[in-house]
């Protein structure tokens, strides 16, 4: 009997489903400090002052730090991006001269009880003379990131095209909002001198190397244990400064400190996803060839740069040319410095805003030409006989069927009834639109570890360098060694997240977990057949994987109100080789969701001055179950020849497809209308107006 | 943010002009708010106590008369003020106008005002419906102080919550609702 490929439940879910989960909240330490952040009140100002005389004689108060008291810990690293330049821009622990946006730690205040330090910390006597602060990432004061690339005869194309099409789009930022905030405790022990950090974070690899570079301290005398962790969805990725500062403060004051993230704190100052403005223009031949595209991409990077900031944008324009054979491509990306919290990935981290930007100017390229959008997609798609393929910017896909993921999703959608309904509903007055949006998932890439046991008793470690939080890697990775092993899943333990029990690997994001640590599960376990030995660790490694999908969507606005209803939503993804169809359906079914509200309501808004006006759930909208429609979901299965699972990846799909085939299904419907597209939130405020914007 | 507000007062217009630029008495009108000359001609010194239910907060500042123009009978304030517990703040540029009707003296209060802290984060919306609840109160202290009862306006701190519950029950009750319905549903879902 095989495991892989059958929708066996999750493992884990006894555990989290009956409350005995243990979050980083839920650790104890005898003789904890607690730790509370005062945070800047503006977007950009000077620091004049921070009295914390006041803070420091309160009750219950043991210690009060300042940006001068953690003078000796450095910044987060800044991270990088292939062929770019980044400024050396690294978060500072706590701020020092000048502060450059809302909810920047000021001050940390440690006492017996997380009350106590609260209070304390509103007793902490800052005095700012405010500065003018930088919103728009087009105002290019302070440039961060810049890259830029161009491949083949752009200009020749532009100069030889019968159509062009052109667009500019605004991307507005997103808060990841996990259920589970950010945090930490940190505790030295003098005895090994090994500083002990339980992070709420994505894997202990990437936090770990950031400490060490803040702390100046040697990475074998640090160690990191993730517990479980309540979601992520890319914003622990990187460590925050408050952990720098828990993690500092406990080696100055030789006593276990705890840090755990309320909501206004997420909201003010973890690190938000997207935020990209985009022109952006296609070269089209008349006979619908789709020849070069052109396009500038201005990210609004933040205050600072942590390591993961760079990545989307780069992400970004690398997968501008889509599923398409566009042969020529001139991209240019200008990241610049804002005063608003730092970016970084948030699920799709760069490959939705890239979606969105060339689904819609193929969408508008397809109405200029007068032809069906989904004719002219198949008439440039990259054909399934040229993989390994690689784009005019360089990226090497893999595998893939675009074409039958396409059919797939109309045949899901239902393409024939769903434009009888169309004309119908047009024939009424009604306004209704259907549309759709091709994905293309970078995934995977560089290495991963593992290391499986056989135990004395017979049951199979397997310890991945690869970490969960939300997942189901121990669901998914037992099916993996079950099969390979010729056991049942339940004879084998799957353990992550301590440093110092699993090998040094790089951890979960970017929908690499199964190709990656699964593929390395596979090698350590064929190893161990072949050798006979009983504990095998190895690494694998892989280029990037590319999955690929297609989705569509039929909706209506109600004239009245301006309010979207989406009323078919649906997803043909080809993730590889599926592993666990129940939870590769749970990742599409959990993306969707986050990429219904970013069409629908989500949007981080910062006023004039840089005060967050949106930082509640109250202020910012997520959906409800209400607003969630039926979605139908397929799988189409291209191997990927770079791994022995020939797996892809699944867990940012959702968020990538939904976006754009709701954005084209709302420019269809108002196009009846003989209105533009409009960017998202489709929020009845901004539909009403657009449909009401001729009157007046 | 921007905010105006309007009340008539049943006054004639040159008592109403009067009133207003006697600033303490204006003041001792908006509950929660104390104030005192700062020595300097033309500014005050004070502090305000605003709740807004669970949330309090203490600001203290000055008061500055910035602009008077006798003909036209507009006169504008300067309020800067900080959190006393907390890192936020807020500044107001309020310009009143005094025009005359039949029943009185229109007052027409325009006001810029930004804030920064917790106020300025909790309900970034819901600042602008608190703020229109205090301009209204400090033109109805006006109307007050017109008519000579300011002493029948005593609490200690304002309570904004009154001026703003539609609103915020509006902003909020959904968010609530949900929650009771969870509650609720999580109720069933264990009997089972």
């Amino acid at each position: 009997m095989t495991y892989v490929g059958r929708p066996l439940p999750r493992a884990e879910d006894v555990r989290f489903l009956t409350g005995r989960a243990r979050y980083l909240a839920d650790l104890e330490e005898d003789g904890v400090l607690h730790a509370a952040f005062a945070r800047s009140p503006h977007a950009h100002a000077r620091l004049v002052e921070v009295d914390t005389e006041a803070a420091a004689s309160a009750p219950g108060v043991v210690a009060v730090l300042t940006g001068a008291d953690l003078a000796g810990v450095g910044t987060l690293p800044s991270g990088s991006v292939e062929d770019g330049v980044v400024a050396d821009a690294g978060h500072p622990v706590l701020a020092r001269g000048v502060v450059r946006y809302v909810g920047e730690p000021v001050a940390l205040v440690l006492a017996e009880s997380r009350a106590a330090a609260e209070d304390a910390a509103d007793l902490i006597d800052d005095r700012y003379e405010p500065l003018e602060p930088v919103l728009s990432p087009r105002d290019e004061s302070n440039i961060l990131v810049r890259w830029s690339r161009s491949r083949g005869d752009v200009e020749g194309a532009f100069a030889k095209a019968d159509r062009l099409v052109s667009c500019s789009f605004t991307i507005p930022r997103l808060v990841a909002a996990p259920l589970e905030g950010r945090g930490a405790l940190a505790r030295y022990d003098a005895a090994e001198d090994v500083l002990v950090v339980h992070c709420s974070a994505q894997d202990p690899h990437r936090p770990l190397a950031h400490l060490s570079h803040a702390l100046g301290r040697d990475p074998e005398r640090i160690r990191i244990v993730i517990p479980d962790v309540g979601g992520a969805f890319g914003s622990k990725g990187a460590i925050g400064p408050e952990v720098v500062a828990v993690a500092a403060a406990a080696l100055r004051l030789g006593r276990p400190v705890k840090w755990v993230e309320d909501r206004l704190e997420n909201f003010l100052a973890a690190y938000q996803g997207r935020g990209l403005e985009a022109d952006a223009e296609l070269a089209v031949s008349a006979d619908g060839r789709l020849l070069a595209l052109r396009a500038h991409l201005h990210a609004d990077l933040g205050a600072y740069l942590y390591p993961t900031t760079p990545v989307s944008g780069h992400t970004t324009a690398m997968l501008l040319t889509g599923a398409y054979a566009i042969p020529a491509a001139e991209v240019t990306l200008v990241g610049a410095a804002t005063n608003k919290p730092p970016t970084g990935p948030y699920r799709g981290a760069g490959r939705p805003e890239a979606a969105l930007v060339i689904e819609r100017l193929v969408e508008l390229a397809a109405r200029e030409l007068g032809v069906d959008p989904f004719e002219l997609r198949r008439r440039n798609f990259v054909p399934r006989e040229a993989f390994p393929y690689e784009t005019a910017l360089g990226w090497v896909y893999d595998s893939g069927d675009y074409e039958r993921c396409l059919d797939r999703a109309l045949e899901l959608l239902g393409i024939e009834d769903r434009r009888a309904e169309r004309e119908k509903a047009r024939a009424e007055g009604r306004i209704v639109g259907i549309g759709a949006g091709m994905v293309i998932e970078r995934c995977g890439g560089l290495w991963e570890s593992a290391r499986v046991q056989v135990e004395p008793g017979g049951g199979v470690v397997v310890w991945t360098g690869s970490s969960p939080h939300g997942q189901g890697h121990e669901t998914t990775f037992a099916q993996i060694a079950a099969d390979e092993l010729g056991i049942a899943p339940d004879d084998v333990t799957v353990r992550w997240g301590d440093s110092h029990e699993v090998p040094p690997g790089i951890g979960t994001f970017a929908s690499r977990s199964v190709a990656m640590g699964g593929s390395a599960i596979v090698q350590a376990c064929r190893e161990l057949r072949e050798t006979g030995a009983s504990s095998v660790e190895v690494r694998f490694e892989s280029p990037l994987l590319f999955s690929s999908g297609a989705y569509a969507a039929a909706v209506e606005i109600e004239r009245a109100t301006g309010r979207l209803h989406v009323l078919r939503l649906v997803a043909a993804d080809d993730p590889g080789k599926v592993i666990n169809p129940l939870l590769a359906e749970g990742q599409v079914l959990g993306a969707v969701v986050q990429g219904l509200g970013e069409c629908l309501a989500e949007e981080a808004v910062y006023d004039e001055e840089g005060q967050p006006r949106t930082a509640s759930f109250a202020d910012y909208k997520l959906l409800t179950a209400a607003e969630i429609p039926s979605v139908a979901t397929a799988f189409v299965e291209t191997p990927s020849p770079h791994n022995p699972l020939g797996a892809k990846g699944v867990g940012e799909a959702g968020a990538i497809g939904t976006p754009a085939a709701v954005a084209n299904a709302v420019a269809d419907a108002l196009a009846a209308e003989g209105l533009p597209g409009l960017d998202p939130p489709f929020t009845e405020e901004r539909l009403w107006q657009a449909l009401n914007a001729r009157e007046g | 943010m921007k905010i105006r507000n309007e009340v008539t007062v049943p006054a004639p217009l040159e008592q109403t002009w009067s009133l207003l630029l006697d600033v303490p008495r204006v003041v001792r009108a908006l509950p929660g708010a104390t104030v005192e000359p700062d020595g300097v001609e033309g500014v005050y010194r004070g502090d305000l106590k605003v709740r807004l239910g669970p949330v309090a907060m203490e600001y203290e500042g000055t008061a500055r008369l910035e602009d008077v123009d006798e003909d036209e009978h507009v006169a504008s304030f300067l309020v800067e003020g900080r959190e006393r517990r907390g890192h936020g703040g807020a500044t107001a540029t309020i310009v009143n106008r005094l025009v005359p009707t039949e029943e009185g003296t229109r007052l027409v209060v325009e006001t810029d005002l930004s804030v920064t802290g917790r106020a300025a984060q909790l309900g970034r919306g819901l600042m602008e419906d608190v703020a229109a609840g205090l301009l209204d109160r400090f033109a109805q202290g006006l109307e007050t102080a017109v008519l000579g009862r300011e002493e029948e306006v005593a609490p200690s701190e304002l309570d904004v919550g009154a001026a703003v519950w539609e609103p915020l029950l509006r902003r909020y009750g959904p968010i609530a609702a949900a929650g009771v319905g969870g509650f609720l549903l999580g109720l069933a879902v264990r009997r089972r």
